[in-house]
């Protein structure tokens, strides 16, 4: 089961790879979106530092949501997906490791992106580690749970929107806790609580979404 | 505004609501039977 | 096949269930125009006016029931949808549909009347409480519901994947709920949540549970109709 996992994996990265214009495009999104806040709300550097966590969250929600069309529509396309439903390995290990590949190709690139967003809006030093952190735990659930939008938009006309308006209140309290970790770090309350919250939210989320995204992808693909 | 624009914007609003999405039914319905009725069911 | 399986399944078959489904909401309408008559009398007439809010609190007998409602029903939807999918019922997927747009209704509702009252009491027409995000985006989860199905046009894989969501989308209200809670109280701080009604009188109550139980049977009644019409236009 490993063996097919890491398998899955190492396609998903070489693919990537080869398309690397498609991974950046969606972190350059990132840093767009981010960067267009304090042209809509002003410069004035209290207001920036108060929304940072926020904007940079939603700013990953987006990019995260913008970036889920990749990860089924190719094999989807030339037919790599239906032998993954046929074949002999168990579904929920290969959608696990393609959310995997996905999530290292681009969530963690967010995680380390964030903190030069972070300087533009003039955040504080100490919330650099709990913001990255925060990212870090979040941008799975982000990949987990879009994977299911993903699995049940496949192949549909104007997918990409309608994935949006499936997958976004979804990410509502993964956003909320995100940036709320950093808030509360900021106000010098501790964000151990949101932190936590966000693990328990992760181990949730690797629990059960394999099993959503393989079924369906089974409803998607019959 | 008084308060009792409120209360009537409230009580109106949702009782229009109601109501329309009865309408809505039953034009559905007269929709339905204008078709004939199906093989199956009756 | 043993006579418990036939029973359980008796109504599963669109044909069977088509004329029961008239008598039930028949009889579910006519029970919801008496209830609402009632619990309108309670809740216009005899509750007494309120210290704080004047007459305006009136808008309490159809905000919360219509918030019940709206959460019952997207429950009762996902277990609907959980059905569809365990047995393979196609009925069981028409009910999950006929459900969405009653339900999708009562949260537009909750949401109207929540912003009408908090107009006169707290000055501006949207609050970002708890209750009324939260009810914002179930309104999403609705929305996206039926979007997914109206999106496919092939209707099975239509009412398998709108079923999966619908209960994707009932595990996580939970959550969602506690989250934007925790969210609210974080950034209001102490402030009074608006649809924490002036302490509850025993009439009070009455007018809200006459209201919602109102709410209850109107809504079985339109649900079965609109389903006998999905049964008509699919068969």
């Amino acid at each position: 089961m490993l063996a097919v996992a890491r398998a899955v994996v190492q396609r998903d990265l070489l693919l990537a790879l080869r398309r690397r214009s498609d991974v950046a495009t969606a972190l350059l999104f990132f840093v767009i979106v981010a960067s267009l806040f304090p042209l809509g709300v002003g410069a004035e550097p209290n207001l920036l530092r108060s929304i940072a966590p926020g904007v940079i969250w939603v700013a990953a929600l987006l990019s995260s949501m913008l970036s889920l069309g990749r990860l089924f529509a190719a094999d989807h396309a030339d037919g790599t997906l239906e032998q993954m439903l046929l074949g002999a390995a168990p579904l929920g290990v290969v959608v696990t490791a393609k959310g995997l590949a996905h999530w290292l190709v681009s969530g963690l690139p967010l995680v380390a992106i964030a903190p030069l967003i972070a300087l533009q809006y003039d955040l504080a030093p100490g919330l650099y580690g709990v913001l990255a952190l925060s990212l870090l735990l979040g941008t799975p659930v982000l990949s987990l749970i879009g994977a299911i939008g993903a699995a049940l938009t496949l192949g549909l006309r104007g997918a990409g929107v309608l994935l949006a308006l499936l997958v976004l209140p979804l990410y509502v309290p993964v956003l909320i806790l995100g940036a709320g970790a950093v808030e509360m770090a900021g106000a010098g309350l501790g964000p151990e609580g949101q932190l936590l919250l966000l693990g328990a939210l992760l181990v949730l989320a690797a629990a059960f979404s394999p099993w959503a995204i393989a079924a369906a992808l089974r409803i998607s693909m019959e | 505004m008084s308060h009792g624009f409120f209360i009537w914007a409230s009580y109106g609003v949702t009782f229009a609501a109601l109501a329309l999405e009865v309408v809505f039914l039953f034009r559905r319905v007269r929709r339905c039977e204008r078709a004939g009725p199906s093989r199956r069911i009756e | 096949m043993n006579s418990t399986t036939v029973r359980w399944f008796w109504f599963a078959s669109p044909q069977t269930f088509f004329p029961l489904a008239g008598t039930i909401a028949r009889w579910c309408a006519a029970g919801a125009a008496l209830l609402a008559v009632a619990g309108l009398y309670v809740g216009l007439v005899a509750a007494p006016t309120d210290a704080q809010q004047g007459e305006v609190y009136r808008i309490i007998f159809i905000h919360v029931p219509a918030a019940w409602m709206s959460m019952f029903i997207y429950l009762v939807m996902a277990g609907w949808a959980a059905v569809g999918l365990a047995f393979n019922t196609r009925l069981s997927f028409m009910m999950a549909q006929a459900l969405a747009p009653t339900g999708a209704l009562f949260t537009f509702i909750a949401l109207w009347t929540g912003s009408l009252w908090g107009r006169p009491t707290w000055g501006t027409y949207w609050v970002w409480d708890a209750r009324l995000t939260s009810e914002l985006i179930l309104l999403f989860l609705y929305l996206g519901f039926m979007a997914l199905h109206a999106a496919i046009d092939e209707p099975r894989r239509a009412d398998r994947a709108s079923a999966l969501l619908a209960i994707v989308g009932a595990v996580n209200v939970p959550i969602i709920y506690y989250s934007v809670q925790w969210w609210n109280t974080l950034h209001q701080g102490a402030s009074v949540s608006m649809t924490r009604a002036p302490s509850m009188a025993a009439t009070m109550l009455t007018g809200m549970l006459l209201m919602a139980l109102a709410f209850w049977l109107y809504s079985i009644a339109a649900v079965l109709v609109r389903v006998r019409c999905m049964i008509r236009e699919r068969e």
